[in-house]
């Protein structure tokens, strides 16, 4: 855990991007992923994909920062496109692979398991394509090689409509990885909630305290970096009673991780007792009518940008319904 | 008309220990008092009263003669202000901006004339070139005047320190100090602590023992009272040591009192 959590990922580039009221933003991510849901045409879609690539760039934002957020899915993306390869068999048949499934292969298979289970620990990077390449050599040893006691001989075709289907949802993914990123890197989570607070206001309609909800994730917010540091300081104390919390059997993590849980509870709750005194005797009184220091307000480029929005549904609408018959 | 009435108040969090027991004073307008006890002797208990985040039947609060109850306690909440020990505990915005504008914002305050004072009073305790800082990241010291800012900005006529300076490093320290005496004249101040030499800040002196007034004086008269302080576990000041010191040793010339604070200081 430490030093490794990152809390909010804003990055301050000040772009236009930045500058764009909130709600604009918030309004319009959800609209494109809408869009991205509805358009069911790869061309659509890589020509979303362009768009949000200059998006990216006009936001001045480093492109690193995106990757990582692609990073931490590249497992589920890749296992996505294995899948619909392996089990979609429309279009027309572009490979067929044999493999020769042997007894030396389900050894290997195994030998290679162990090994991974004992020395992946050690591997410090690029842990994920290490695991990549061993799966690919184990099917790249059963297309070659067919002595050592053959049981089966198995094939996976691969057909067109897979190929597509295949890149196709993952493209999707992707894109909405990138839009969802480039909408906490430029917003920061208070403009995020400020900008939730008043577009869900009209939820009073209903009797939801919007304004409760709103501000326990703004105190929620707001006790993330202080917790972080606490939970830090619990970690080096235990760390320097020699607790190591990387190490261990898992019986052994478990205590650990409740040697961290305990005393994070206590002072969390000494926290809050705290706090509640401080905001009522600073006048709060939940659910009463306040002001905000923030003003949002919409300009033209915001008006523009929501217009804008409605042009893309249009044409999504416009796409869907013409080219489904 | 004292600004501060407590008559007969007295409280207890269980059935059997009063954390308060019969405490009655007057505080006039623009006082600034110091009140002192050993731990848990009913301070924090005194203050929280004050300002009606607790409520007893036992006695009554009158402030600005407003009795304080749950009809009037808006009211008295736009008249008194705390800022409590821990600074960490008392920040409610992600930003010192933020934060000062909290109280307003519970105020209905318009945004122009949150600016404005949230500008004023960052200046005031000097933190106007952090307003867009996070909390967490700044000092024990400026946390604590950040809050003592925003609590200034909700202008009420008197003002709580709950012992503000004992969870800071000594240089924090002084610059919180210096902010506050920078606010005698203008509010009521009561400042609670338990180290006696920051009484000396104010112009009186009530010390609590067990949740019971013991002592309570113009500084001047309280300060020299040292059988009543050490009684109520307090450890008197230097000054009162050493002055007595040398009258004990009937010192005049000036080798002699060199001499005997120099052993004193040994012995130490
Ligand atoms: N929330 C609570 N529940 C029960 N008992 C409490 C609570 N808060 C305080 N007490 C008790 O009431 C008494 C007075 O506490 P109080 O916090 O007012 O003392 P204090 O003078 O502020 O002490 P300190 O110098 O430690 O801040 C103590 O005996 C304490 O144990
Ligand atoms: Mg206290």
């Amino acid at each position: 855990m430490n030093g490794k959590i990152v809390f909010g990922q804003y990055y301050n580039s000040n772009s236009w991007i930045h500058r764009l009221d909130p709600r604009v933003k918030l309004a319009s991510v959800l609209l494109f992923m809408i869009c991205l849901f509805v358009v069911e045409n790869i061309y659509c879609l890589l020509g979303f994909l362009g768009f949000l690539f200059i998006l990216i760039i006009t936001s001045k934002i480093p492109f690193v920062k995106f990757l990582n957020s692609i990073k931490m899915m590249t497992f589920v993306l890749i296992l996505t496109f294995i899948l619909q390869i392996i089990f979609r068999n429309d279009g027309e048949l572009l490979y067929s692979f044999n493999f020769n499934l042997t007894y030396l292969a389900i050894g290997i298979m195994v030998a290679l398991l162990i090994l991974w289970l004992l020395f992946s620990k050690y591997i410090k990077y690029l842990k994920n394509l290490v695991l990549i390449i061993l799966v690919a050599s184990v099917f790249i040893y059963q297309y070659y090689v067919n002595f050592g006691g053959l049981i089966t001989i198995y094939n996976i075709d691969i057909y067109s409509g897979g190929l597509l289907m295949g890149s196709y949802i993952v493209l999707r993914i992707i894109a909405l990885l990138l839009i969802s990123s480039l909408l906490t890197l430029s917003t920061t989570p208070t403009e995020l909630n400020n900008a939730l607070e008043k577009m869900l206001g009209f939820l009073k309609v209903f009797k939801i305290k919007v304004s409760i909800l709103t501000m326990m994730m703004s105190i929620a917010l707001r006790f993330i970096p202080t917790l972080i540091n606490e939970s830090d300081k619990i970690l080096k104390a235990q760390a320097s009673r020699g607790c190591d919390f990387n190490e261990g059997k898992f019986s052994e993590r478990i205590k650990q991780i409740i040697s961290l849980i305990v005393p994070m509870f206590v002072i969390a709750y000494k926290r809050a007792y705290d706090l509640a005194d401080a905001m009522e005797a600073r006048g709060y009184v939940p659910d009463r009518k306040r002001s905000s220091i923030y003003v949002l307000k919409y300009r033209l480029k915001d008006y523009l940008v929501y217009a804008f929005d409605l042009g893309l549904i249009a044409a999504c609408i416009f796409v869907k319904v013409r080219y489904a018959f | 008309m004292a600004i501060i009435e407590v008559n007969n108040l007295t409280y207890r969090y269980t059935k059997k220990k009063y954390a308060l027991k019969d405490v009655s004073f007057k505080i006039e307008r623009g006082e600034f008092v110091s009140i002192v006890g050993h731990n848990g002797s009913g301070k924090s208990t005194l203050g929280k009263l004050l300002c009606g985040l607790l409520q007893t039947k036992h006695g009554e609060i009158l402030i600005d003669g407003i009795k304080l109850s749950d009809d009037t306690i808006d009211e008295v909440r736009q008249k008194i202000g705390i800022v409590f020990q821990n600074p960490d505990n008392q920040f409610v915005g992600v930003t010192v901006k933020n934060d000062i504008a909290f109280g307003l914002e519970n105020r209905n305050i318009d945004v122009d004339e949150m600016e404005k004072r949230i500008k004023k009073y960052a200046t005031i305790v000097g933190m106007d070139e952090f307003l867009d800082k996070n909390p967490e990241n700044l000092s024990g010291g400026q946390k604590q005047r950040v809050a003592i800012a925003s609590v200034l900005a909700m202008e009420t006529d008197i003002l709580i320190f709950d012992e503000a300076t004992s969870m800071i490093d000594p240089l924090g320290v002084k610059e919180v100090t210096n902010a506050i005496k920078s606010l005698k004249e203008e509010k009521t101040i009561i400042y609670i602590t338990h180290n006696l030499d920051e009484t000396l800040m104010g112009d009186r002196m009530i010390v609590l023992k067990n949740g019971e007034i013991v002592l309570d004086e113009k500084i001047d008269n309280a300060i020299k009272q040292k059988d009543i302080l050490t009684n109520s576990n307090l450890e008197p000041l230097e000054q009162m040591e050493l002055i007595e010191l040398v009258n004990k040793n009937n010192l005049n010339r000036k080798e002699e009192v060199e001499k005997v604070l120099w052993q004193s200081a040994y012995q130490k």
